[in-house]
């Protein structure tokens, strides 16, 4: 996770909204995303264990369908700069 | 990383925070308590959608007349906030908005099957040769306001050429504009954000001649 950006998370139902506070930019999350954001905060930091995580969450196995949709969001939060990725360790 | 906070805060604009707002002890815990109720092929299916962007304008940047190495956020609050580096990586845009000079030529003014026109209040499209100030912005007559927007614009009344001009940026530029034409006449409007918001639409974005 980027260690500049400044979180602000608001929460209704299964809406979750949050504001960035360095760029100013406000986010509306689906419940998949902002859970996911939820594990990224709370450190984990590699695809399988996010995908593992949720797909625990959602009392089912992780598959092909959720790691695509997760890979679909690490892309997203890299471009708005929130996550970075890893440099490969040796 | 930074420590994330959860306290409820929605806004585009740090300046426009709301004074008060309840706690959220974890808001962490209850995202993942959310999709916990959730069925996978509910929880896939939404999240299928681009993440929403709430606040557009926030993400756009322009710079002051007099200093083009400085860029700041292209809004009426936030035009004293510096743009970072770190910053640009969101995708900023440039709010490239047009000197009222540029206006001067009819041709240079939105068309629609060559019928020129300017949109302005609640967005609604005001014809280039019988447009009135006063009906564009929604506001009172009398002097100025009275006048056509298109002699105002040519003779440079200030300030309202600066806002006709702030209307036809945000028609001609649409979403690459800092604001709509309805939020540049409500602005207008509001005796709290006028003069502020007229330094902004003169100052800040009004830096492109052609």
């Amino acid at each position: 996770m980027s260690p500049v950006i400044q979180l602000h998370w608001r929460d209704w139902g299964g809406d979750s909204v949050v504001f960035e506070a360095r760029s100013g930019l406000t986010q509306q999350f689906d419940p998949l995303s902002a859970a996911a954001m939820a594990c990224i905060e709370s450190g984990v930091t590699d695809l399988g264990e996010l995908s593992q995580q949720l797909a625990e969450d959602l009392g089912t196995q992780p598959d092909s369908t959720l790691v695509e949709s997760l890979c679909t969001l690490l892309e997203r939060l890299t471009k708005l700069g929130w996550i970075e990725p890893q440099p490969l360790q040796d | 990383m930074n420590e994330p906070s959860h306290q409820p805060v929605v806004t585009d604009a740090p300046s426009e925070l709301p004074a008060a707002a309840p706690v959220e002890v974890s808001s962490a815990a209850r995202r993942r308590q959310v999709l916990r109720g959730l069925s996978s092929g509910a929880a896939l299916a939404a999240a299928g959608a681009p993440l929403s962007a709430l606040a557009t304008g926030g993400r756009k940047w322009c710079f002051h007349k007099d200093t083009p190495h400085r860029h700041v956020k292209a809004s009426v609050s936030g035009m004293q906030s510096t743009i970072t580096s770190n910053m640009a990586v969101g995708g900023w845009t440039e709010s490239k908005g047009k000197h009222c000079s540029y206006y001067h030529a009819g041709a240079n003014w939105p068309s629609d099957s060559g019928v020129r026109f300017c949109r302005g209040n609640n967005n609604a499209k005001f014809l280039f040769h019988n447009a009135k100030f006063k009906d564009m912005f929604g506001c009172f007559g009398g002097g100025n306001n009275e006048l056509l927007i298109k002699d105002l614009l040519n003779k440079r009344t200030a300030p309202h050429c600066h806002w006709i001009t702030a209307c036809l940026n945000a028609t001609k530029l649409t979403t690459d504009f800092s604001y709509s034409a309805s939020e540049v006449v409500n602005l207008f409007n509001n005796p709290a954000k006028n003069l502020f918001a007229l330094q902004f639409f003169r100052d800040y974005q009004e830096n492109h001649r052609s």
